[in-house]
Parts: C-alpha cells; structure tokens; sequence
C-alpha cells in the first residue's frame, strides 16, 4: 500500500528515503485502520436510532502497527490514533456525524526512524433509515449512509491530501439477546497533487451476544456483549502522474474479536483487530494487529 | 416532641401522593439494549408529574409513574417514540404504581384500569 512519491519530493524537497516513508506510512494506515465511526460495533456502523436532538459522543483509541521482514532492513509502522466521534439525531431517521482523527506515527526502515503527528483527516457523513421492521425486544433496519474525507491531515503524513468521498449501507438486526450488524462500503479516493489512492470495498459484519446477565429482568441496567467482527477489504492499485504503482492494493480479512459493556448512559468497548488474509501486492508492509478501545455516551 | 406530633400528619400526606399515582404501562417495540432505551426513559422524566420510569427489555414495555393528573394519548407516545426511533404499540394504565417492587424482580398484580392499543407501522 505504499503511496507514489515524485510529485511530494518536488513539495516537501525532502530526500527520497524519507519522502517514501511519508507514502508508505498513509497509504499502510489507511489499510489497517477500521473505518468505524458511531456504532454499536467495535470496528464499523450500526443502523440502531439516534434519537431526535439527541447527542453522541465517542472517544476511541487505536493503536496499530504494521511490519514486513526481519533484520537490519525491517520496516515497521506504528500508529495511535485518537478518535473523537460526534453524532447528532437531526430526526428520528437522519443523523449526522462528524470524526475528528488525532494521529501520532512511528516508522523505522532499516536504521532510519521517523516520527509523524497532527490532526487526521477529518470524515464528515450522514446515515438515514429507509426500513425499520420493530418487534417486542428486537429490530430490523436498513440505513445508507454517504460522506466525505477532508484533507485536513497533513498531506502524505497524517493524511493523503485530497478529498474523497464514500458511501455504502448498513443492515442491523437485534434482538436482546444478540445484535448483527453488516455493513458495505464504498471509498472513492481522488487525486491531489498527482497523486490519488486506490479505490476501496469493504464489507464489515459484528455478531455481538449478551454474555450477561443471563436473565432479563425489570432490574437489568447493563449488558455485557461478547463480540466477533469480520472485516473484508478489497484495495485497487493507487496512481501516480496517471501511473499505476505497482506496490499497492491488494485484498485483506481481518478478524476483531473483542468484548462490550452497555449502560444505559454509555458504551466501552474492547477488540484486537488482526489480519486472517493479508494479500496485498509488491512490497506494501503487512498489517500486524490493531487494538481498540472506545468509550460512547449519549446526552 | 413536635416530631411525635407532625408524624401521623406526614404519613398521612405521604399516603395519600401515593395513592394518587398511577402506572403507565407502555409498549413500545425496537427496544433491545439498555443503551437503546435510555434516551426514551429521559424523554418521559421529562413530563411533568412523572415520577418514576423502568423498563424491561425482553417484553419491550416501559413503565411509568406518574401523578394521577398525567393523562397520556396514544397521539401523544406515538409521537414521542417515533423521535426517538422506537415503534410505541399500546398503553395500559394502572390504578397502582409498583415500579419500586418490579424494579428488583417482582411481578405485582395491578389491576388494569384502560387499556389503548395502536396499530401504527412506519
């Protein structure tokens, strides 16, 4: 997954060593990141309500790290990225979010290490319900959703510079004893700067199952869910000046098993994230693992 | 004692709010998740003259306590419900609040005064 370069060693007169690294750590990281945002899920969407005028709020750490080879010319990516989450019911069927990336990255090729942080890109998306299907104690919906990448990280750093757009649709179905979100997904990545990043499908699903309590009551407050994730993500090649880079896209299966607590007033959440299929092509570095972490609270 | 005094008064007045309450119980469907209910439960704390709310998730209902002046319509939690992206059913009003004792697992039998059913699908 490694990014193209020449036209960012013209913009940041930077030695070329250091000017692939800056690609390669983008385009890695874009790879093994979850796209998630608001979500009963650890790692992708829920199509559950939002209500009118409510608020949501979400804190979610990652801290990922990719590598190929072994020895004196290992490559090594580490990322820890903090997301905030905001969400807001504009009806009962239409929300908005917005995602706000801070993102500190940690490179080593061979014996040269570099060190990336700032603001991300910044996601901005709306989900609206076109089915709602409501039974005692479960639900069936279905919610698009659309939205856009801003390039408000720092280009080829903290972000790829452009503006991309993406879009897909989420089914939800819950009951309370289970929970089955699905989602596909859509990126259209544009170029910038004569550079533009491959396009990206992905299909995400979470089986989440009440661990406890065993026993429904009028008395139960809280929900512990145990939860196991499938992420499959199809990559295209990413183009540079109008060429093809052969060292990018590529096909993955990650794997996020992961655990859940719910309150009535807020939502941790616990997963690791690892790569089941990792086929990508050239010499892009291999995702490792990703842990997450998150903390929501309605208002 | 002036305490002593001012005691029965006190029971007395006690007794009679509470016999002034009343029991929605309200069904309401799409509810699976405390987090889910939540915003729902905030919602009906907000009327005036509601004391109490609880839920029990696996029947989909939610109970009220409320001032016996609280009068709900079926118009009225369609609506409500509808905001918060649940599908509300029916309601059934009760002459007797008992959220207190089913909060912690009890099962009292209150006698039902109305019963309002909505057929309303989205």
């Amino acid at each position: 997954m490694s990014i193209g370069c020449a036209h960012k060693s013209q913009s940041y007169q930077r030695a070329d060593r250091n000017v692939r690294f800056a690609c390669l750590l983008a385009g890695v990281l874009y790879a093994i990141l979850p796209a998630g945002a608001l979500s009963a899920p650890i790692a992708s969407n829920t199509a559950l309500p939002l209500s009118k005028g409510e608020v949501i709020i979400r804190e979610q750490l990652v801290v990922a790290r990719s590598s190929d080879g072994r020895g004196a010319g290992r490559r090594k990516v580490e990322r820890i990225e903090v997301r905030t989450v905001l969400g807001y019911g504009l009806t009962s069927r239409l929300a908005v979010f917005g995602v706000l990336p801070l993102v500190n990255m940690d490179s080593t090729f061979g014996s040269v290490r570099q060190s990336e942080s700032g603001l991300g890109d910044v996601a901005l998306f709306a989900r609206y319900e076109v089915l709602r299907n409501d039974g005692p104690g479960r639900t069936f919906r279905v919610a698009p959703f659309a939205g856009a990448r801003l390039p408000t990280g720092r280009d080829g750093k903290t972000g790829d510079g452009s503006t991309d757009v993406f879009g897909g649709i989420i089914v939800t179905m819950a009951d309370t004893q289970w929970i089955l979100d699905s989602q596909l997904r859509y990126d259209a990545n544009r170029e910038a700067e004569g550079f533009e990043r491959g396009d990206v499908t992905s299909l995400e699903s979470s089986f989440q199952y009440r661990l406890a309590p065993g026993q429904i009551t009028r008395a139960t407050k809280s929900f512990v869910f145990e939860v196991l994730e499938l992420s499959v993500n199809h990559y295209e090649r990413n183009h540079t000046g109008g060429a093809l880079n052969p060292n990018s896209g590529g096909f993955q299966i990650f794997l996020t098993p992961g655990i859940q607590y719910s309150t009535q007033r807020w939502i941790a959440d616990f997963g690791i994230k690892f790569p089941v299929i990792s086929d990508l092509n050239g010499t892009a570095l291999e995702p490792d693992y990703s842990v997450l972490t998150s903390i929501r609270v309605n208002f | 004692m002036k305490t002593a005094l001012w005691l029965p008064v006190f029971f007395v007045l006690t007794s009679t709010a509470l016999a002034d309450d009343v029991q929605y119980d309200i069904r309401v469907d799409g509810i699976t998740c405390p987090f889910c209910v939540a915003t729902s439960v905030r919602a009906l704390k907000k009327i005036d003259g509601v004391h109490d709310v609880g839920s029990d998730l696996e029947t989909g209902t939610i109970f009220v306590c409320a001032d016996s002046k609280v009068v709900f319509t079926d118009v009225q939690l369609k609506q409500l419900f509808l905001d918060k992206g649940f599908t509300f059913r029916s309601f059934e009003k009760k002459a007797k609040c008992t959220i207190d004792e089913t909060d912690h697992g009890d099962m009292p039998d209150a006698s039902a005064d109305h019963v309002h059913h909505v057929e309303s699908k989205h």
